[in-house]
C-alpha cells in the first residue's frame, strides 16, 4: 500500500524557487535530485536507474534547431540534462508549419537557439545549456565540439559547407554523428560512429569526393547549383518522387525544400531512440537507415531498414 | 549572466537569496507553487 505523504514529510524536503524572466514568474520546485527522480519516474523500467544516470550525465551537441528543436525537447523529457545548442537563425512565420518553438506567434523574430534554451529550462530548470546564437562557424566550431567535449553530435544544419567541416572535425575527435533527413513522409537516418572507427569516410562514403569538393567551393556557385548540391547531398535515388520534383521548384514556386510537421516529430522520435541506444553502448553500427512510414499503408508495420 | 534568457535558482536557506526572493516578489510577478503537484 502506498503511504500518503504527510505535511510533516514535505517539510523535510528541500525546495527551491526558480525565477523565469521570460515568464516574469517565480516557480516553487523540488531540489535538483528529487526533481529529477520524480520527473523521470515514469521512464522506469523502460530505462533502468543505471541507464538513466548515464543519460543524465551525457552532453549532447545539437546544431540546426529546426528539427533540432523537437529533438532537444524530447531529449529533455527523456532525462538528458546537458546540452550545447547552435543556430544563427531567427524564428519566422514560415517555420510555424513544423517547429515546436513556433507554437507562439509572440516568439517570431526571436533567436531559435534562445527559444530552444528557454523551452528546455521550462521543462527542467536544472539543465545546463551552452547556447551558440551565432550558429556554428570557423571561430567557435572547436569550442562547440570539445570545450567541453560533447558525447554525440546531432547535425541538422542547412549550411552544406559546415556540415562537411563539422564531420571532418568530429571524425578527428572521435565523436559520433547522427543526422535525420525528411524524405517526404519518410525519414533517412545517417549514423557515423567515429567513436568506434575513426577511419570511416564522411557520411559513410555516400557523399562522393566530387560533391564534397564542390561544396567546399560553394561561394562561387549559383543558387540553382546550390540546390542541386543539396539534392546530391541527400542523393536522388533515395528520394520520394514528390520531394525529387520539389528541388527543381525551389526558388521559383517553392520558398524552400518542403518539410511537414509530422515528419519533424517522427525525426525527433527516431533520433531520440538512436541517441539513447548509442550512448548506452548498444550495438548501433555506422550506416544509412530508413524509416518508411508509407509502408504502414501497405503492411500495417513500420520497419527500420538498414541499407 | 544574460538577465533576459537565464533563470535564477534561489535557495531560501541562504540569506542573500532570501533578499532577492523578497525583492522579486514585490515586482508584481506571477508566483507558481508546484510543490503539491510534484509530490503527488
Amino acid at each position: 500500500m502506498i503511504k500518503k505523504r504527510t505535511p510533516k514529510l514535505k517539510k523535510k524536503i528541500k525546495t527551491l524557487w526558480v525565477y523565469y524572466p521570460w515568464h516574469n514568474a517565480l516557480v516553487h520546485v523540488l531540489n535538483e535530485n528529487d526533481f529529477y527522480l520524480v520527473k523521470t519516474s515514469r521512464n522506469q523500467n523502460l530505462i533502468t536507474k543505471s541507464e538513466q544516470k548515464i543519460l543524465k550525465k551525457a552532453r549532447i551537441g545539437l546544431v540546426g534547431l529546426n528539427v533540432g528543436n523537437p529533438i532537444a525537447l524530447s531529449l529533455v523529457f527523456q532525462g538528458f540534462t546537458n546540452f550545447k545548442i547552435a543556430d544563427n537563425d531567427i524564428l519566422e512565420l514560415s517555420n510555424l508549419n513544423r517547429l515546436a518553438s513556433g507554437l507562439r506567434l509572440i516568439d517570431l523574430g526571436e533567436s531559435k537557439a534562445v527559444l530552444t534554451k528557454r523551452q528546455i529550462l521550462d521543462i527542467n530548470p536544472f539543465c545546463k545549456i551552452d547556447c551558440f546564437t551565432d550558429g556554428i562557424n570557423e571561430k567557435n566550431i572547436i569550442e562547440f565540439l570539445i570545450k567541453p567535449r560533447i558525447d554525440i553530435l546531432v547535425e541538422e544544419m542547412d549550411n552544406l559547407l559546415m556540415k562537411i567541416k563539422i564531420r571532418e572535425l568530429a571524425k578527428n575527435f572521435g565523436i559520433p554523428v547522427i543526422m535525420a533527413t525528411g524524405n517526404g513522409p519518410n525519414v533517412i537516418i545517417d549514423i557515423e560512429r567515429y567513436d568506434l572507427n575513426p577511419n570511416i569516410p564522411i557520411l559513410n562514403g555516400y557523399l562522393r569526393d566530387k560533391v564534397i569538393n564542390k561544396i567546399k567551393t560553394l561561394d562561387n556557385l549559383t543558387f540553382t547549383e546550390r540546390i542541386q548540391l543539396a539534392k546530391d547531398f541527400m542523393q536522388s535515388k533515395y528520394l520520394t518522387k514528390r520531394l525529387k520534383e520539389s528541388f527543381s521548384l525551389v526558388g521559383k514556386k517553392l520558398a524552400g525544400i518542403p518539410q511537414i510537421a509530422d515528419v519533424s516529430f517522427l525525426r525527433a522520435g527516431v533520433m531520440n531512440f538512436f541517441i539513447r541506444e548509442i550512448l548506452l553502448g548498444k550495438k548501433i553500427s555506422s550506416g544509412r537507415y530508413f524509416l518508411n512510414i508509407e509502408e504502414l499503408k501497405y503492411n500495417k508495420l513500420i520497419r527500420i531498414k538498414k541499407l | 549572466m544574460d538577465f533576459t534568457n537565464d533563470i535564477l535558482i534561489l535557495d531560501l536557506s541562504k540569506t542573500k537569496h532570501q533578499k532577492l526572493f523578497e525583492y522579486l516578489k514585490k515586482k508584481n510577478i506571477k508566483i507558481v507553487d508546484t510543490i503539491e503537484s510534484q509530490l503527488k
